[in-house]
């Protein structure tokens, strides 16, 4: 038996041994939550270094064949190759680092079982999404992840924000659920088959090179990524997912469920490769939404919202990594955004720990002297994530960008985007030492909060570390200038059908060191306006109060969806609520189920209970069915 | 004339000799044992299930392959699918008798007495789905019709038990003079009771006398199908054959009703099918009108009759008249398919079936009025895991993925898409959309209302606890584990003739 049942059914295991497990003790559950993903992430790695060692051959592991109506197939496979092994890896590693800190984050609640319930069902899901080897179950993994999405965001249940938070958000991702079925069906029209391997083989022959259907088919596609990794113009729910506890927005809302779109178009690479406008289209969406999250991120005033809009900046640039056909710098990213941004959402656990909930980073500072070890591992994956050179960061986002500069040369559209990324470069510096000058350095807003600040326990600390080492050393797999590790792996994933993705680029110097200018001047901005000058709030919106008044208000699109979708559709539910459903759906099916209750009442009377009755019932019956016969011929 | 036994023919029988000596030992246990006789009586009959499963999965083992390994004069066979039924049959008895001992306590009962009958029961249904003869078949329907009589009317202390009883026997003589008298016409117009001779003589391959098309218009032939047809669908509660069901249901035992629910159809199809679609399966065209419009007559009367029920055991005999409905669909498409479904139908059926009851009977045991489905208010709180367990049961019962019942539900009624038939598919779904609305109302009374104050918890007992577990399991692995499904396939091998 391969390997990775085990890495699908450990998670599943916990969940439903913690579903049913009311007398567990605490410690039990505090071993058995992570340790059963712990374990999983044993049995990827070894999964990991049997395929490589098999030279990253790609193989497709079928447990058995569960339904087959017609065309209709359904096996319970898996479809193991590089790029499943990365992102396996992902979700146990860092899922497991993130478990195992939620047991100290959430020592002290009540309901500790059901969160660890919750959070393994997550990675089950989430594994089921990207282990699959047709759409049909990644469809199950993608809404099984929605499922637990919504669960944790609202896990706090008696916080209506929370509740409302966790509503919005699934709502959202039943809009690119919906997107998903489409394609899905579309799919299934063409090729009879939602197994990847069939359809990927022949999407050339049967879909043809930028045909209307591989368009549409894309398209919708990309409603389902756009929704569930939060890009433009379905973002609007990651914010607000922050209700849930931070360690659900660590795994959850930054690490492994919203990059789920990535891992979409990635693994549907074929179609969108046949499809060159859906990937103007997926570049585009990234670009907008990379500099507009930026923004957002800039004027923001919470801590975990903020990192929620970087979170949403950085898929972006995965989304335009994969939308120019980078496929790996777009995964790599990934990997590398896994590591810093969990770390980050870990420093924002620690610093709401020591300052009882708040998030309001306007009544921070002075935090290193009372927190240095979460001080340190803040720092280093903020200067990962701003792409300071030689951290993981730098070299995930000088790939997107260089392959952006590279095919600029030949499309010359292409030169707006890669000006914006650059720029959205240094923005994302800039709201990074922003965040961290005003959290950490200069004084103590608000000494009373800060009173009993301290760094958390071993349990939290470690996971924290470990990930802040990772976010240094985890861009060493694809070092500029040498050879490409992470790339020529997951090259055989994007090499196995036709068209062949391009080779990864070499490394784009003239990008580079532009990058690196921006960044840079966008830390030494961070560092006059938030370290030297540490304005009020107030003052930063006074130099250029109408850009700052939108930015604060996410340049209005909540409100304007809120205006334009949200009322007229409660106005509209009201109606069909109050007239459609009272007179009509009711009037139908309370009728006819009235009508059915009274047949059956009369029906009944027939039962009389006398033998003579029913005996000759019998006989009635006996001589209608032999009737029949005399009756035919 | 002497009759001359090889090993072959001893092993066909051999489960049912088994169940057979397992029913005489409880007899004997009865009259020596006085403590601990309950617990022991169940020991003995479980030990006896389990031996005579051994065995019939040594004849699965022993007998593959379409061809009919024939025991006793070609009276009975050892074939796949005689031993799939057994399996069920098995099953079946094992559930009901893993929750009767509260039952058989509280109610004063003869353990000894009451499980050897239940044994008698099973054998009598096990000769019935491994016979290859119409005497056979008659036979074994008298053998365990008898012991149901009297485990119907075994509550003596009860008038609505003896009146069960009373009223199954009178109903069930009438009937079984139907079965008799078309098994005679048959003889008489195809000179043989043996199924595999009856085909041969329709079928036109012995060189018979008469010529085929002669034996096939004649009245007799058809006659005879119409009123074995009759007698069948009465045992299978078929409507308009059904009216004792609810009646029996209610008023006999209720371990005995769960037993009796599924294993009597599941010993009745089996041989319903060999006279069907095996003796008569070439000339389906003359009996299909009939089960087609018993089929649809069943389906709609069933579900809609159960919608006014109050009292849970008549609701699952109308449920239960329902279900026999469905399998009639896959019966009728008389295909591979069908056979198969009907088959695989039984297994999960045995688990959906018994599990339901089960609710019932512990309550009950407890000197309430389980039967009431008005009891059920607020069960979830009283007792988490009868809730849940029955709560699978209904929503596999109405046929919810990706428990077993869906999928049961849907061979059969897919079964009959393959044949051409979509409008039995049609209805049956339909029906189905019906039967939610009593098989939830039970659902949201356990779970959606208050319990009343003052409920005390109920304690099924560590076998009741097992038996249903198991069930729910049991209904989930069959639904998601395709291995069942390869069994039941693998079972209607008998049925060599099937093109499709």
């Amino acid at each position: 038996m391969s390997s990775v049942w085990f890495i699908l059914l450990l998670p599943l295991f916990g969940f439903l041994v913690l579903s049913v497990g009311s007398p567990l003790p605490k410690r039990a559950v505090a071993v058995l939550g992570p340790g059963v993903v712990g374990v999983a992430f044993t049995a990827a790695i070894v999964m990991f270094f049997w395929d490589y060692g098999r030279h990253g051959v790609t193989r497709d592991a079928v447990a058995y064949t569960w339904i087959v109506s017609g065309h209709f197939v359904v096996n319970f496979g898996a479809l193991i190759d590089p790029l499943a092994t990365v992102m396996c890896l992902i979700v146990t590693g860092v899922g497991f680092l993130i478990l195992l800190y939620s047991v100290g984050y959430m020592s002290e609640d009540v309901d500790f079982r059901r969160f660890f319930c919750y959070m393994d069902l997550f990675v089950f899901a989430m594994l089921v999404l990207v282990l699959s080897d047709s759409y049909l179950f990644l469809l199950v993994g993608w809404a099984g992840v929605g499922l637990t999405s919504y669960l944790l965001i609202g896990f706090w249940y008696e916080r209506p924000a929370a509740v409302a938070a966790a509503r919005q958000a699934l709502v959202v991702n039943v809009i690119g659920d919906w997107g998903m079925m489409v394609a899905l069906f579309i799919l299934f029209l063409h090729f009879h088959t939602l197994q990847y391997v069939p359809i990927f083989k022949h999407v050339p022959a049967v879909l043809g090179y930028d045909g209307s259907t591989v368009r549409i088919v894309t398209l919708l596609l990309l409603v389902g990524a756009v929704a569930k990794s939060a890009q433009l113009p379905l973002h609007v729910w990651l914010p607000n997912a922050m209700e849930g506890p931070t360690p659900v927005s660590a795994l959850i809302h930054a690490a492994t469920m919203v990059t789920a779109g990535v891992y979409l178009i990635a693994r549907s690479y074929p179609l969108f490769h046949s499809a060159p406008f859906t990937q103007s289209v997926v570049i585009i969406i990234g670009t907008c939404g990379a500099f507009f999250a930026a923004t957002c991120a800039l004027a923001n005033n919470d801590i975990k919202r903020v990192l929620a809009y970087s979170t949403m900046s950085q898929i972006a640039y995965m989304f335009v990594g994969v939308g120019a056909a980078s496929y790996a710098s777009g995964i790599f990213h990934l990997t590398t955004h896994a590591y810093f941004k969990a770390c980050l959402f870990m420093g924002a656990g620690a610093v709401m720990h020591a300052l009882h909930d708040n998030v309001d980073i306007r009544r921070m500072g002075g935090l290193k002297a009372t927190m240095p070890v979460t001080f340190w591992c803040f720092l280093i994956a903020t200067m990962a994530i701003s792409g300071v050179p030689l951290l993981s960061g730098f070299f995930s986002k000088d790939e997107i960008v260089g392959s952006v500069y590279l095919q600029a040369q030949h499309v010359g559209w292409l030169w707006i985007i890669w000006i914006m990324l650059a720029l959205t470069a240094g923005l994302t510096a800039l709201y990074m030492f922003r965040l961290l000058f005003m959290v950490f350095l200069g004084q103590e807003r608000d000494p009373e909060l800060a009173l009993h600040a301290h760094d958390p326990p071993l349990v939290m600390r470690l996971p924290m570390m470990i990930l802040a080492v990772l976010a240094v050393i985890g861009g060493y797999l694809a070092f500029p200038g040498a050879p490409n590790w992470i790339g020529n792996w997951l090259r055989h994933s994007f090499e196995r059908f036709s068209p062949v993705a391009p080779a990864e680029p070499a490394t784009q110097w003239a990008s580079v060191i532009i990058v690196i200018l921006t960044v840079a001047l966008g830390i030494f901005a961070a560092y006059r306006i938030y370290y030297q000058r540490r304005p009020a709030p107030e003052q930063v919106g006074a130099t250029a109060p109408a850009i700052y008044r939108l930015f604060l208000n996410r340049w209005y699109v909540d409100g304007l969806y809120d205006r334009a979708v949200v009322r007229p559709i409660i106005v509209l539910g009201l109606f069909l609520s109050t007239v459609v459903e009272r007179f009509v759906i009711n009037g139908l099916v309370e009728g006819s189920a009235a009508a059915l209750r009274d047949s059956s009442r009369d029906m009944r009377r027939v039962q009389s209970g006398y033998v003579r009755n029913y005996a000759l019932s019998i006989l009635l019956g006996a001589v209608l069915v032999v009737g029949y016969y005399v009756f035919r011929r | 004339m002497t009759i001359h036994l090889t090993a072959a023919d001893y092993g066909a029988v051999l489960p049912i000799m088994i169940v057979l000596g397992g029913a005489l030992c409880l007899l004997l246990t009865d009259a020596f044992v006085k403590v601990h006789e309950t617990e022991i009586a169940t020991g003995i009959s479980l030990a006896t299930l389990l031996l005579a499963f051994a065995a019939s999965a040594h004849l699965w083992a022993v007998n593959a392959g379409p061809a009919f390994p024939q025991g006793a004069g070609a009276m009975i066979t050892g074939d796949r699918f005689g031993q799939f039924f057994n399996f069920a049959l098995l099953l079946s008895s094992a559930l009901a008798i893993l929750i009767a001992p509260p039952y058989i306590r509280t109610s004063h009962f003869d353990a000894g007495e009451f499980l050897s009958l239940i044994l008698f029961a099973t054998a009598g249904m096990m000769l019935m789905a491994a016979s290859l003869n119409l005497m056979v078949i008659f036979l074994s329907i008298e053998l365990l019709s008898l012991a149901l009589y009297i485990l119907s009317g075994f509550d003596r202390n009860r008038p609505r038990s003896q009146e069960a009883g009373f009223k199954y026997f009178l109903l069930s003589s009438f009937a079984s003079a139907f079965l008799i008298y078309g098994m005679a016409l048959i003889y008489g117009a195809t000179g043989s009771t043996n199924l595999i001779r009856i085909v041969n003589v329709l079928g036109g391959h012995a060189g018979t006398v008469a010529s085929t098309h002669t034996v096939l218009s004649s009245p007799f032939v058809l006659i005879g199908i119409a009123l074995m047809a009759v007698g069948f669908a009465f045992k299978l509660s078929i409507v308009p054959f059904h009216m004792w069901t609810p009646d029996v249901y209610q008023g006999a035992p209720t371990p005995v009703t769960a037993f009796m629910s599924v294993a009597t159809k599941a010993a009745v199809f089996p041989a319903f099918l060999r006279v069907f679609n095996l003796a008569l399966g070439a000339e389906s065209h003359r009996w299909f009108g009939i089960l087609w419009a018993l089929a649809i007559v069943t389906m709609i009367v069933g579900n809609v009759l159960a919608l006014s029920q109050s009292s849970m055991k008549r609701l699952l005999a109308y449920s239960g008249i329902a279900h026999a409905g469905y399998v009639l669909v896959a019966m009728s498409a008389n295909n591979r398919l069908g056979a198969t479904a009907v088959a695989f139908y039984f297994i999960v059926y045995a688990f959906m079936n018994i599990g339901a009851f089960a609710l019932v009977l512990v309550l009950e045991s407890r000197g309430e009025a389980g039967d009431e489905i008005a009891t059920y208010r607020g069960l979830f709180a009283r007792s988490p895991l009868l809730a849940v367990a029955t709560g699978v049961f209904m929503f596999s019962l109405a046929g919810f993925p990706p428990t077993a019942g869906f999928f049961a539900k849907y061979y059969a009624f897919a079964a009959a898409v393959q044949a051409g038939h979509t409008e039995l598919a049609i209805i049956g779904v339909i029906t189905s959309v019906i039967s939610l609305g009593y098989y939830l109302r039970v659902v949201v009374l356990m779970f959606m209302q208050p319990v009343e104050a003052g409920a005390e918890q109920v304690r099924a007992g560590p076998l009741s606890d097992f038996m249903l577990t198991a069930s729910v399991a049991g209904l989930f692995v069959v639904g998601l584990v395709p291995w069942f499904y390869n069994l039941a396939v693998q079972a209607v091998q008998s049925f060599f003739h099937f093109t499709t």
